[in-house]
């Protein structure tokens, strides 16, 4: 299968089904799993040294839903205050768009290479896929994002791309693309990868990153990051183009640093990540370095429509991946047959909002609803309630034919008649008591092997 | 004082001991237990399969068979969870009536080990005794609903010769989720196996919990895995050791 | 319509259905109780696997730049900010200010520390560019034990205090240790793109 062809399979939500199976019973992806698991336990030291963290999560919680319910003022006075400084600002309704405006600026600064600070907003549009046809080299300097760029895997987790490939794995790949000699060694490993990105740092003609939160008092795009890569990427190339969108906006420096801790350490148990960076504007003029042109492409693909609907606090989210460290679902398919940028409980959400119910529709159903997700998220968006709530949009857009439906309207029906009721569980009872072997479990149901007796049998009612 | 008794669906169809064994808890501490004959379901089936109109009418079958009555006992989390988290927003546009009659009887709902533990108190267990080392599975709505968590463990620990083992992850989700275990079954049953293997883990021969699809969940992993590990509702240890192993009629 | 016409007028026209109260921030209950700054910042840069060392005079930063030397083996190629210049430096270094030139070691000094998160926050300059603590293999950062604020609000405070919120100086940073990262099998890697080790000197004044 062609590595394109392959991609867009991986890549495909209504593909979920197809994708998961193949997960479940891949052992090195189990391994995998297994080892992010230690995440859980990480989270809950770094959690430690705030004294109040509900109250901490509270707080950010109430600083996002007032951002997003004043997202117009804030928005208009960011772009007052960007412009200001010398920020060029876009603004971009549909992906298209988001792609032509940065080929636009490319062409016009006669760029021919790019570098790429993690930007899930490029993942939604496929940047790189178009610039790259555009014949514009791009090079994703992440770590995790250099490594799946090379092996043509989208990321199966939102802050670490390549959480599923085990260090044998990229050892093969690293051996493949570096002129270097092989190692299992993590540490050489990400020495390699350091000096065979850094040239592209000094030679990039643009920088790209995206931007976890825009300031609205000065104007400013701020990313939080490890590497030191968002920091090459926003300083060394003469033009940086940040991607964010719409609900991405908060008030001021005081909100930022409030948010900065939960991000912090519901993403990788750190009280802080290594660099903050926020940047108000281009090079001024007796600055050593800096950008000579800095624009920032604010998109709406979806966002305000959204925000019009039930499920606007799914706008929320910090894009940390607790919910995803968390998630019983995610940690036994991983993120890939998610199918599309966002994995895990908020991208099953995220995903189903935006693609819509025909591509995404089974998402928001792959959840027990059992929370493990909510009570992590540090900006307490309601996960579950919200899976729910697009569930209630799948079933009334499907035909009343469809089982599911004639199952459930059935219930119902007998719900509200309890003598029909106490007459269908008493069938029910017998049906199932006949089904039982010897020691009362039953493997199957009048020879339908339903999804519950897959590697599990169901106790004979008493 | 007398106390309703919802007695689930899944109770109805895989174990109506489990009923009858709460009553007869409830009785020997004189609480009047009645079980309204016109019950059926809570509505969660089609509320998380997003139904919401008929999770609606069925709110209100609901409210009205119970209404009037002291305190209502539910031997599941997700059951009382659903009632007590879930019908707010399914009743909102229904007349005051009904708004009115859903808020007296919400004070009075209780999930069956938060009733023991708040209104019998876990004391009264000290005169029972069994001897039974057994490890306590953390339903996530009883849980994250409802904050079950200390209640059946302090009621467990009073019982004479009763010896909680916990496993490293009590708190992780079983995979049953209802329907989630029947659309997703390769995925659920992987889910519980992770359980199960925690379970195994702490050399118990019987594992406690309160909510009658996550046992039949574990039940079933269990002896798929041929694993000779007893699955118990909170209320059959309570009742054996109360009651010894008396027939229950 | 363009695109910006038409997204502001779709935010103009929502209505959200959560209601929004005025709460206050009451940090004491979320920051850590700490009496001493210094000792808690250098605490969290330890834990941030900085190494921390203090310095009374220039002579003693030279010592400290010296010895950091000799242990890594590096060359005495120092890249400096322009604002210290003026500072009496060894003559043993090379120092260049202006391009970076590959020099392993970035010196430089910092707006303040921040002692909740052992962070040291930058402000760019003309005298104080980015690419200094950046660029090189290491970094070493002076901080006076007089601009160690307790948390970042403090920090931002500081800056506000001469600072407009109408002109920000091009870029804020705040860093807190040697570049990391856990991409692969999630186990932490100290040193990737950024510096792979940062001494900070803590002094009473330069």
């Amino acid at each position: 299968m062609s590595q394109c062809l392959k991609k867009k399979m991986l890549f495909n939500p209504s593909n979920f089904k197809k994708n998961y199976n193949k997960n479940i019973n891949n052992p090195e992806l189990k391994k995998s799993l297994f080892r992010s698991r230690k995440i859980v336990d990480s989270r809950k030291i770094a959690i430690k040294s705030v004294s109040d963290f509900e109250l901490l999560r509270n707080y950010s919680s109430e600083i996002k839903n007032i951002s997003i319910s004043n997202l117009h003022q804030l928005l208009i006075n960011w772009e007052k205050n960007a412009k200001k400084n010398g920020t060029i600002v876009h603004w971009a309704e549909n992906y298209e768009d988001v792609n032509k405006i940065i080929y636009k600026i490319a062409k016009k600064n006669k760029v021919k290479n790019v570098i790429k600070s993690k930007s899930m907003l490029t993942e939604e549009s496929g940047l790189n896929d178009y610039l790259i046809k555009k014949e514009i080299k791009v090079t994703e300097t992440d770590l995790g994002e250099y490594i799946i760029q090379n092996s043509n895997e989208p990321p199966s987790h939102i802050i670490a791309p390549a959480i599923h490939k085990s260090k044998e794995q990229v050892s093969e790949l690293f051996s493949r693309i570096h002129n270097q000699k092989t190692t299992n060694n993590i540490e050489e490993l990400t020495q390699q990868a350091r000096e065979n990105i850094r040239p592209h740092f000094f030679n990039a003609d643009m920088g790209i990153t995206g931007a976890n939160f825009l300031i609205s008092d000065s104007g400013s795009t701020v990313i939080v990051t490890n590497e030191g890569n968002g920091r090459m990427t926003n300083t060394l190339p003469k033009v940086h183009v940040a991607v964010t969108s719409i609900e991405k906006c908060i008030s001021n420096f005081e909100e930022l640093s409030l948010m900065l801790r939960v991000l912090t350490r519901s993403a990788t148990s750190q009280n802080i990540s290594n660099y903050i960076s926020i940047t108000t504007g281009t090079k001024k003029q007796k600055d050593l370095d800096g950008p000579k042109e800095f624009h920032v492409i604010l998109m709406d693909v979806g966002r305000t429509k959204i925000l019009e609907s039930d499920t606007w606090e799914i706008l929320k989210c910090i894009r940390c991946g607790a919910c995803m460290n968390h998630c019983p679902v995610y940690h036994t398919i991983g993120g890939h047959p998610y199918g599309w940028v966002y994995p895990g409980p908020m991208g099953s959400i995220l995903n189903s909002s935006l693609l819509g119910n025909k591509i995404a529709g089974d998402l928001p159903y792959a959840s027990t609803l059992c929370n493990q997700c909510g009570v992590v998220c540090p900006v307490k968006i309601p996960l579950p309630e919200l899976m729910v709530k697009l569930r209630n949009r799948k079933y009334k857009s499907i035909n009343i034919f469809k089982f599911e439906k004639i199952i459930l309207t059935f219930w119902a029906f007998i719900s509200k008649n309890p003598r029909i009721f106490n007459f269908f569980i008493s069938t029910i009872r017998k049906i199932l008591k006949l089904q039982a072997n010897k020691k009362n479990y039953i493997s199957s149901i009048l020879g339908l092997k339903f999804g519950w007796f897959i590697k599990r049998f169901l106790p004979k009612p008493k | 004082m007398k106390v309703g008794l919802f007695y689930t669906c899944l109770v109805n169809i895989f174990d109506p001991d489990l009923a009858y064994k709460a009553k007869k808890i409830l009785e020997f501490f004189d609480y009047e237990v009645v079980i309204p004959e016109s019950q059926t379901c809570c509505a969660q089936p089609n509320f998380n399969s997003g139904d919401f109109d008929n999770s609606q009418e069925l709110s209100k079958s609901f409210i009205n068979d119970f209404y009037g009555i002291d305190y209502i006992v539910v031997p599941s989390g997700s059951c009382a969870g659903m009632i007590l988290k879930n019908y707010p927003e399914l009743i909102t546009n229904f007349p005051d009536e009904i708004k009115e009659k859903y808020k007296s009887l919400k004070k009075n709902i209780f999930e069956f080990s938060d009733f023991i533990y708040k209104k019998i108190g876990s004391e009264q267990f000290s005169q029972f005794s069994l001897e039974k080392e057994l490890t306590y599975h953390d339903s996530c709505s009883g849980l994250r609903q409802l904050k079950i968590k200390n209640q059946p463990r302090e009621i467990l620990k009073k019982i004479k010769g009763v010896k909680i083992n916990e496993m490293s992850e009590p708190e992780e989700c079983c995979g049953f989720g209802g329907s989630f275990s029947l659309k997703f079954g390769g995925i659920s049953s992987e889910i519980v196996e992770k359980k199960c293997s925690d379970i195994i883990k702490t050399n118990v021969k019987n594992v406690c919990l309160g909510d009658l699809g996550c046992a039949l969940n574990i039940k079933g992993k269990l002896e798929w895995m041929k694993e000779d590990i007893e699955v118990s509702h909170l209320i059959d240890i309570l009742h054996e050791s109360m009651f010894k192993k008396e027939n229950v009629i | 319509m363009s695109a910006r016409t038409n997204i502001l007028k779709k935010l103009r026209n929502i209505k959200l259905s959560h209601r929004t109260e005025d709460f206050k921030i009451d940090l004491k209950k979320i920051v850590p109780n700490f009496k001493n700054n210094e000792k808690f910042f250098r605490a969290k840069s330890i834990e941030n696997n900085c190494l921390v060392e203090t310095a009374k005079n220039i002579d003693e930063i030279n010592d400290k730049i010296l010895n950091f030397i000799q242990v890594n083996n590096y060359s005495h190629d120092l890249f400096v900010w322009p604002s210290l210049r003026k500072l009496n430096f060894s003559s043993k270094f090379k120092i260049n200010s202006k391009k970076y030139n590959n020099e392993k070691v970035g010196v430089t000094s910092c707006f303040c520390g921040i002692a909740e998160t052992g962070s040291l926050m930058f402000v760019s300059s003309e005298s104080t560019p980015m690419s200094h603590s950046l660029l090189p293999e290491s970094h070493i950062a002076i901080v006076r034990r007089a601009d160690i604020v307790r948390t970042m609000e403090d920090g931002f405070k500081k800056y506000f205090e001469k600072e407009s919120i109408d002109q920000l100086d091009r870029q804020i940073c705040f860093i807190s240790g040697p570049s990391r990262t856990a991409d692969i099998e999630l186990t932490m890697v100290i040193g990737v793109h950024g510096p792979k080790r940062l001494l900070i000197l803590i002094i009473d004044d330069l």
